[in-house]
């Protein structure tokens, strides 16, 4: 690899030690390195070091994780099946509100009512609707505003439960043994 | 690398619902290549692959068994200290589970999940260095060297004093040198295979680990080592 009877530079010895800490190198690269280094002792001390660190690494086995890694880590899985049935329910539930004042406009069509009545009799239902939402909102509003203690114990009872749900699944869910 | 013994000791959890194991589905995609037993452990895995990528916990519990030595190693050896390695083990089978659809079949499934586990412990030492929390002090040797099968005491602190100078000398690198040292001589990974999974070129990682001897002898040197 180099050329015999030429004195190495530091790049080329540590290109061999490279070399050597791989695999074992050819005689004639081996000589030229051990003689790289009878020559120069502080290169010789750090070739020392770093066979010995070389030692340590290749002695050191693996570390295993603990017992029962596996399971936990399975525990910490997302459940992917309740998260898709969840979009998909709420999907639904978007889409069937929508989809309510037109089926309404349909039936009417399909019974052959007059379009203007049919969409009055649909307005008059939505108008409804929004009117009954907006006294819940009012009520719910008036409920605050009346009774802020019971509301503070309700945000209280709520922010207790998701904080216990959260420990239930760290700490309660219990693993059972995999079939294969 | 993989650990049959903790294979076959590998238990799982029951999904949050409740539901029993996906007999059928298992059963028929089973059936078309013959009993798990008689499949080599490239067709086992690819077969588990198959069935996480469909939601399957079961079936990743198996990876998750299969490759646990080896994650977990990446993540003690990264982070020198056994819970934050657990917490980033278990981290990047989540992962790992969640972007399964991102894997590409071509390259190794331990390749990939070393990618991950090395990049997100990578993200960890950063983050710690900029909350500026020393990781100057002792760490604790980790639990499975304390308790070396069959070792007597002064066996057990031969091995912790050597578990102790090994993870000395590599708090003192580079993340990325430590990643490669780490690959290099636990994962027994090629300059190639160390460059792949570093997104590097093979000169690149020939570099780094060039320094990173040098600066591990340097600190062997100095700590006295021998």
């Amino acid at each position: 690899m180099h050329k015999h009877n030429q004195p190495l530079d530091i790049d080329q010895v540590y290109a061999l030690m490279m070399d050597a800490l791989d695999g074992p190198l050819a005689s004639d690269d081996q000589l030229k390195l051990d003689s790289a280094l009878e020559a120069n002792p502080e290169l010789a001390a750090e070739w020392q070091a770093m066979l010995m660190v070389d030692d340590l690494l290749m002695q050191t086995p693996m570390v295993e994780p603990p017992a029962n890694f596996a399971v936990h880590t399975i525990a910490r899985l997302p459940n992917w099946r309740a998260r898709r049935w969840a979009v998909v329910m709420a999907f639904m539930a978007s889409l069937s509100v929508g989809m309510f004042p037109l089926i309404i406009l349909g039936i009417g069509v399909l019974l052959g009512a007059d379009m203007g009545i049919a969409a009055t009799g649909l307005i008059q239902i939505l108008s409804a609707v929004a009117s009954g939402l907006g006294q819940i909102v009012i009520e719910a509003a008036s409920m605050m505003t009346g009774y802020p203690a019971v509301m503070g114990m309700l945000l209280v009872m709520v922010g207790s439960i998701t904080l216990w749900s959260g420990l239930y699944q760290q700490l309660v869910v219990r693993p059972m043994a995999l079939t294969n | 690398m993989v650990n049959s013994a903790t294979m076959k000791g590998l238990h799982t959890m029951s999904d949050s619902s409740g539901s029993s194991l996906p007999f059928f589905r298992v059963y028929s995609e089973t059936a078309q290549c013959g009993t798990e037993q008689e499949m080599t452990q490239a067709e086992r895995e690819a077969l588990w692959l198959a069935q996480a990528r469909k939601g399957d916990k079961t079936a990743f519990g198996k990876l998750v068994g299969a490759y646990q030595g080896p994650v977990f190693n990446m993540a003690y050896r990264m982070l020198g200290n056994a819970q934050e390695a657990e917490e980033a083990a278990q981290e990047a089978f989540i992962r790992a589970f969640t972007r399964l659809d991102s894997y590409d079949p071509k390259h190794k499934f331990s390749t990939w999940m070393l990618t991950i586990t090395s990049n997100y412990c990578i993200d960890l030492i950063r983050k710690r260095r900029a909350v500026l929390l020393s990781i100057d002090e002792p760490l604790p040797p980790h639990p499975s060297l304390m308790s070396e099968r069959n070792k007597g005491p002064e066996a057990q602190a031969v091995i912790g004093e050597q578990e102790d100078m090994v993870q000395k000398l590599l708090e003192t690198l580079p993340e990325d040198y430590r990643q490669a040292v780490v690959l290099f001589y636990w994962h027994d990974y090629s300059y190639e295979e160390i460059a792949e999974i570093m997104e590097t070129t093979i000169s690149a990682i020939k570099s780094r680990l060039f320094r990173a001897r040098r600066e591990l002898a340097k600190t062997g040197l100095a700590l006295g080592i021998s």
